[in-house]
């Protein structure tokens, strides 16, 4: 095991699952848990994708200007929370969202979220989104659901 | 309004174009479809009966296109070749149930205000007469290529206060109850 390998399993990252949309592209490749739930239930996660610019979405959005589309964002969002949580989930609710900045063809976007349970299968998000260059992308909280919230805590604690 | 009207105002080509037809057009007001084909899909998320869907994130993408539409056609103008039109916020946007591959979309857009560059929408998508999504607030926004490459809040500043507002008032409201 070299010490680049040693490194990356002690920071916690790891692949990120096939997504349960399927886009075309890849809208997470990475993630970590950056805090367990805790005895609210709450939890921490971060992921990282690297936005190519040559992705038929990308190239149509727009064509000559490649801009990660602010929806893609969301999706970045919900495959994260699925990560984290080890089921499929599905977005109920945008509360709020605000785009500050663009992700074009060729930037990296990393994306901080809290999860909190709000009962039965659905749960709280709030994300922000950070470009490679520290700029903030986006801002969301919203609602996703998924399975039961106790077996997902369970998988998050793993 | 033809599907080449559509081609021509909007800068979304396939496979993210999501609309494919304008129903109706008025001052403020736009019916517009779209048949959910087979270029996205998602599980759906429950018991596993149900075929793939729509990613939720793709028909709110599909509304704020409808939108775009309707401001656009309304300004008497196409997105401009150094333009880019983007989405710059949204609030209370609520998804009740999905659409299947098949479905056909119909987008019921109102233009609430525009300013300057920025445009504010709301309105809700069926299917077959139910509503499967509400958008309480779209606010898009028209910005230069050269500007993307600016400081940060580079989306619009007066695009981002106006949402801020809007987000603080509904805050104040909260807190009041």
């Amino acid at each position: 095991m070299t010490p680049g390998t040693a490194a990356r399993e002690a920071d916690g990252w790891q692949p990120a699952p096939r997504g349960v949309a399927d886009l075309g592209m890849v809208v997470l490749d990475r993630w970590r848990l950056l805090r367990q739930a805790d005895r609210d239930g709450c939890l921490e996660a971060e992921g990282e994708v690297a936005v190519r610019g040559d992705e038929p979405l990308l190239q149509a959005h727009f064509p000559g200007v490649p801009i990660y589309p602010g929806v893609l964002m969301l999706e970045t969002v919900g495959q994260l929370a699925m990560a984290a949580l080890g089921m499929p989930v599905v977005l109920d609710e945008v509360r709020s969202v605000r785009f500050y900045a663009p992700v074009l063809g060729g930037d990296g976007l990393r994306v901080t979220a809290t999860l909190q349970p709000e009962g039965g299968s659905a749960f709280g998000v709030t994300a922000t989104g950070f470009r490679q260059d520290g700029v903030t992308a986006f801002a969301v909280r919203g609602r996703w659901s998924g399975g039961p919230w106790s077996e997902s805590i369970g998988h998050a604690q793993q | 309004m033809h599907s080449n009207d559509i081609t021509r105002l909007l800068p979304h080509r396939p496979p993210l174009r999501l609309i494919d037809e304008i129903l109706q057009i008025q001052p403020g007001h736009i019916l517009a479809a779209y048949t959910v084909g087979g270029d996205f899909t998602a599980a759906p998320v429950g018991d596993g009966t149900r075929g793939a869907v729509m990613p939720r994130s793709l028909v709110l993408e599909s509304f704020g296109q409808c939108a775009a539409l309707l401001w656009l056609d309304g300004a008497g103008r196409a997105v401009g070749d150094q333009e880019v039109l983007m989405f710059a916020a949204g609030r209370r946007i609520r998804f009740l149930r999905d659409a299947e591959e098949g479905d056909r979309l119909v987008h019921h857009a109102a233009l609430d205000k525009i300013v300057g560059t920025t445009a504010f929408a709301s309105g809700f998508t069926q299917v077959d007469g139910n509503t499967i999504a509400e958008f309480g607030s779209i606010i898009a926004v028209l910005r230069s290529w050269n500007s993307l490459s600016e400081a940060p809040n580079n989306i619009g500043t007066s695009a981002v206060a106006l949402a801020r507002k809007e987000t603080q008032d509904d805050c104040c409201r909260t807190i009041s109850r």
